[in-house]
């Protein structure tokens, strides 16, 4: 056993080369397997981090209205204690409570907008798993001005000390810190790190009549039933529940309602609905796995190829071992140590490698994702090693049990050399030069559907768009003076008013409208609100009539070009709609001109019928105190250019003159459309890397593969150079050796990249086709690489002196 | 005068050591002799084979083949010169182990630019002078070692060099093959091929018309054989 580990250790100072090759492939191979491993772990134990999570179902709730037909994460307050009275399977319920906006958050003197905060019930503790870490549970939320914030919240606001009692402003509302809980996991569909009570001061009262109050969209709601319950019959129950109870307010209005439960653990991954939490994407975990997989397999069969080759060259030791009498079983050992101790040595390394990426805090992506927590323990790591002392075995069988197979002869011992190249070897080349193919064809493809996507004209300008909240009816009103003042900034290029971010924000309810047969009809319809400044200042293209003026005496619209195909209107101008129940605006907006089609949504989704509607500051002044200070508006401010700090000031100071008791808080658009996918476009990013570093590894094996096929040719560059060979002639010779095994691969690899491409490409709304370009050229840059390899490595032999060559053995 | 050289010298160096393989040799070789070189191993006398046959250069020194000074040649130049004057046969054979017994002795026309029909019919040529004609089919491993061996002449004739380098020809073989092997040459020698070969047998060499003796790279003896 000792003298295996002492041969083996002194075979590796030996053939330096290729062990670094070995272990560097096997190394960056373990450090991406391990972070592809846990992240599709974590990814595919979403919400699973609680025993109770089998009996937590998350509800969505679906209206219906004639042909449309939306479904919504959010429902009313009042939703889940109306049901749990009427239906004994449910055990209880928690709820989110959705504030209309990032509030204004101030601790002391700071001041900032917080977007993980909700209005919960109190046994949410016990039902999402968090343990205390100040405070007691059980009665943290039953005052309503009582806030219970997570351990990372506390660490950056309160430098981990014991809050409790603290005092922290919400829009206005001081609360007190009765709680400080541990941190939502990282692979949770919901992330809070504030919460208070459900009937906190701070939400605007629900409406008064119960039924009424049904119809409020602002809630999150979970309901705890038994273990494998039959959710169908929950939604049977529902649609019954809702008949009874909605029949007098909505008549024969056409409009229905229906309800889903999702077991908790399949949220992560389930439909996209309206006004949810940001949701994965199972294709680009699967995307994860297949190139962690290919990744490994590359460097194993990397090992493979070199631990062979190597072995070949080794003939003459093993075969004079093998004469002097070493036993079979012992050959296979000596090959087996050496790999199991590269392997051991590579994940040994890759291990401390992760350590210090996580140490280091690199910024990419998905090791942000990540929690390591569950890499650390004693347990994962001898695993870890043993996979990785099994992995070693696996890649040092072939090569152990081939050389050992050998038949030997005196005759070997003296010439050194067997030339037989067994075809499983040849099966190896190809599986390599196939694999690096294939990997660099679908980085490419995988790259070129993330600019693609990336770069989709949405159809509106984001670029140098600063996007400001406004926030209370007092401060939107004075949103024109403000307008008049920036617009006459030099910098200023214009400046528009509306309800949501510009461009991306939208509402979304039951409207009237006019159908083509001039009917007033009940439609479910997503709309913008925004002032006579929108055309411009997203630059939106207006294709039929003209856009709303701040002189229409009426209430104007705008509608886009699906709405106009949708309600199969030929001449859309004139036409009325409006919300239905409001005097003011029921039938009376009048459709002034249609805007060419914009993605307003996801880009997951196709583009729905939109109505712009014109709003103007003035309309928030009339408002009851009870909502006033609830309203939240946008003023979007239209650069000529990228906003200098001097600029920024300017704005800045601008902004204190008009108002005053508000942050100068701004985002720029590009950002907010860029953040609608950033788990998306992070993830893609990390994946590229990933698929960098398997090309590379591909490469490395590529280049150990071809060095060796050249060395092992060394001699008979030797007797053809004797024999009055070219260097022209041997470089030829060696190229159409690999060119053929490469057209092999290449073929292949194309088939087995663009099917499996093009399955990942129809999970896309909006994919890029795939350039069949991508193949051969993966195909040349491989086969290039391979020249190169060769021809550095054949450089010397081919023109030094042929004695040279003729030595070489 | 085929070969003249004037002091040849030549130095092997490693990190450690740096060894003389060839220190001062003067020696001259006319058209037609059949030359053997003997000594004991590490003697130089393969240097000497591999200098004289363009394969190596001299550390210093002069050598004029065929009339030319040769000994500060590139390796281009040296090439040329090799390709068509000079056939080698090793002891360990240097056969292709990928190509045929055919294609073996078909390189060197290739590289000389033989014409397809020349090289056909010299490589058929050759092959049944070789007594291996039936065998062309075959790769060197299906081959005993007399028969690779045989194949390695005829590959070196197949140009039909003024010169033929034979390093140890008959050292791989045992005395029955070795014996058809010499045969060989001295047949190729009363043909007028001038022939120089190294060996370690005594009764090999007494088939040349004269045996030179090296003793650590340096000629100490050369005796006419008759």
């Amino acid at each position: 056993m000792l003298i295996h580990l002492k041969l083996a250790l002194r075979t590796l100072r030996q053939e330096r080369f290729y062990a670094a090759i070995n272990v560097t492939g096997l190394m960056i191979a373990f450090i991406c397997t391990l972070l592809i491993g846990l992240y599709v772990f974590q990814s595919l134990t979403y919400d699973q981090h609680t025993e109770s999570h089998k009996k937590l179902y998350r509800a969505t709730i679906d209206l219906i209205n004639g042909d449309s037909h939306n479904t919504f994460a959010l429902m009313s307050d009042a939703m889940a204690p109306t049901l749990a009275l009427q239906n004994p399977d449910i055990e209880g319920y928690v709820r989110f409570k959705t504030l209309p906006e990032k509030p204004i958050v101030s601790i002391g003197e700071e001041k900032y907008l917080e977007d993980a905060i909700f209005g919960s019930d109190s046994n949410v503790f016990q039902q999402f798993g968090h343990q205390s870490v100040y405070g007691d549970p059980s009665t943290a939320l039953t005052s309503p001005t009582s806030i219970a914030i997570s351990d990372s919240f506390n660490q950056r606001h309160f430098s981990g000390e014991n809050s409790l009692g603290s005092i922290i402003t919400v829009n206005d509302i001081d609360y007190q810190v009765t709680l400080v809980f541990s941190d939502v996991p990282g692979n949770s569909h919901l992330k809070y790190n504030l919460l208070f009570p459900i009937n906190s001061p701070g939400f605007i009262p629900s409406p008064a009549n119960p039924v009424m109050a049904l119809f409020t969209v602002n809630t999150y709601t979970y309901f705890i039933l038994p273990e494998t319950y039959d959710v169908q019959k929950f939604s049977d129950f529902f649609d019954q529940f809702w008949e009874e109870t909605t029949a007098e307010v909505l008549g024969d209005s056409g409009i229905s309602s229906s309800m889903a439960l999702t077991p908790v653990a399949d949220v992560h991954f389930g439909p996209t609905v309206e006004f949810d939490q940001p949701t994965g994407n199972l294709l680009t975990v699967y995307a994860y796995g297949i190139i962690g997989v290919l990744i490994m397999l590359v460097a194993i069969v990397n090992y493979i190829n070199l631990a062979t080759a190597r072995a070949t060259r080794r003939f003459k030791e093993v075969a004079i071992s093998r004469l002097l009498g070493a036993k079979k079983r012992s050959l296979i050992m000596q090959f087996l140590y050496e790999s199991i101790m590269q392997a051991l040595i590579a994940a040994i390394l890759a291990l401390i490698i992760i350590e210090i990426i996580f140490q280091a805090n690199a910024p990419a992506s998905l090791v942000n994702a990540l929690d390591l927590t569950s890499l650390r323990t004693p347990l994962a790591i001898t695993g870890i090693l043993f996979f990785a002392g099994i992995l070693g075995m696996l890649a040092g069988l072939y090569p152990a049990s081939w050389i050992s197979r050998q038949k030997f002869s005196s005759r070997t011992v003296t010439s050194g050399h067997n030339r037989t190249e067994p075809i499983l070897r040849q099966v190896l080349i190809v599986f390599q030069f196939a694999v690096t193919i294939s990997v660099i064809a679908s980085t490419i493809l995988v790259l070129s559907q993330m600019y693609f996507i990336s770069n989709m004209p949405l159809g509106f300008e984001t670029e140098n768009r600063m996007v400001i909240t406004v926030k209370g009816a007092s401060a939107i009103s004075r949103v024109p003076a403000l307008k008049n003042s920036l617009n006459s900034l030099p910098q200023i290029e214009s400046t528009t008013f509306t309800n949501f971010d510009p461009g991306v924000g939208f509402s979304a309810g039951n409207w009237r409208i006019e159908s083509a047969q001039s009917q007033m009809e009940n439609s479910f319809m997503s709309y913008q609100n925004a002032d006579a400044d929108y055309l411009q200042s997203m630059g939106l293209e207006l294709i039929e009539g003209r856009f709303m003026s701040p002189d229409d005496e009426n209430r104007t619209v705008v509608v886009n070009e699906t709405l106009v195909r949708t309600m199969g209107w030929t001449n859309p101008i004139g036409k009325r709609s409006g919300m239905p129940g409001s005097p003011e605006t029921q039938d009376s907006e009048i459709v002034v001109g249609v805007v060419k089609d914009f993605n307003f949504d996801s880009l997951e989704v196709p583009i729905n019928p939109l109505i712009i509607r014109l709003t103007r500051p003035e309309y928030y002044q009339s408002l009851p105190d009870s909502v006033a200070p609830h309203q939240i508006a946008r003023l979007t401010i239209v650069l000529s250019g990228p906003a200098s700090g001097q600029l920024i000031q300017q704005l800045s100071s601008t902004w204190q003159e008009h108002m005053p008791e508000l942050p100068f808080e701004f985002r720029f658009l590009d950002d907010i459309v860029a953040s609608r996918y950033t788990s998306e476009t992070g993830i893609f990013n990390s994946l590229s890397y990933f698929s960098g570093i398997s090309v590379f590894i591909s490469c490395i094996g590529l280049l150990g593969l071809t060095a060796y096929t050249t060395e092992r040719r060394t001699r008979e560059i030797g007797i053809r150079k004797v024999l009055g060979a070219h260097p022209r002639q041997l470089l030829g010779m060696l190229f159409r050796n690999i060119f053929v095994l490469i057209l092999f691969a290449a073929i292949i690899a194309s088939v087995v990249s663009y099917l499996s491409i093009n399955a990942w490409l129809s999970g896309f709304a909006y994919r890029d086709e795939i350039n069949l370009l991508v193949f051969p050229a993966a195909a040349i840059l491989t086969f290039c690489l391979a020249l190169l390899t060769m021809t550095l490595q054949a450089w010397k032999p081919i023109h030094r002196n042929p004695v040279h060559a003729l030595r070489y053995e | 005068m085929i070969i003249r050289t004037k002091g040849l010298s030549k130095l092997f160096r490693t990190e450690e050591v740096e060894t003389t393989a060839l220190d001062g040799v003067d020696l001259s070789i006319q058209e037609g002799d059949f030359t053997s070189i003997m000594g004991p191993s590490g003697c130089g006398k393969s240097t000497l084979l591999h200098i004289l046959g363009l394969i190596d250069n001299p550390e210093s020194g002069e050598y004029w083949f065929m009339g030319e000074e040769v000994s500060k040649y590139t390796e281009r130049k040296r090439a040329i010169l090799r390709k068509h004057n000079i056939g080698f046969v090793f002891q360990s054979f240097n056969l292709i182990d990928e190509l045929n017994v055919y294609e073996n002795v078909e390189l060197p026309l290739i590289y000389t630019k033989a014409s397809a029909s020349e090289r056909k019919q010299k490589v058929e040529y050759v092959l049944e002078k070789m007594n291996m004609a039936h065998r062309t089919k075959h790769f060197p491993r299906q081959l005993s070692g007399g028969q690779q061996q045989r194949v390695a002449v005829a590959r070196a004739i197949v140009n039909t060099p003024k010169l033929i380098l034979a390093d140890e020809p008959t050292g791989n073989l045992d005395s029955e093959h070795g014996a058809e092997v010499m045969n060989l040459l001295s047949g190729l020698n009363a043909e007028g091929t001038t022939i120089v070969m190294v060996t370690h047998s005594a009764e090999d060499a007494a088939v040349g018309s004269r045996i030179i003796r090296v003793l650590d790279g340096r000629i100490v003896s050369e005796a006419a054989n008759v």
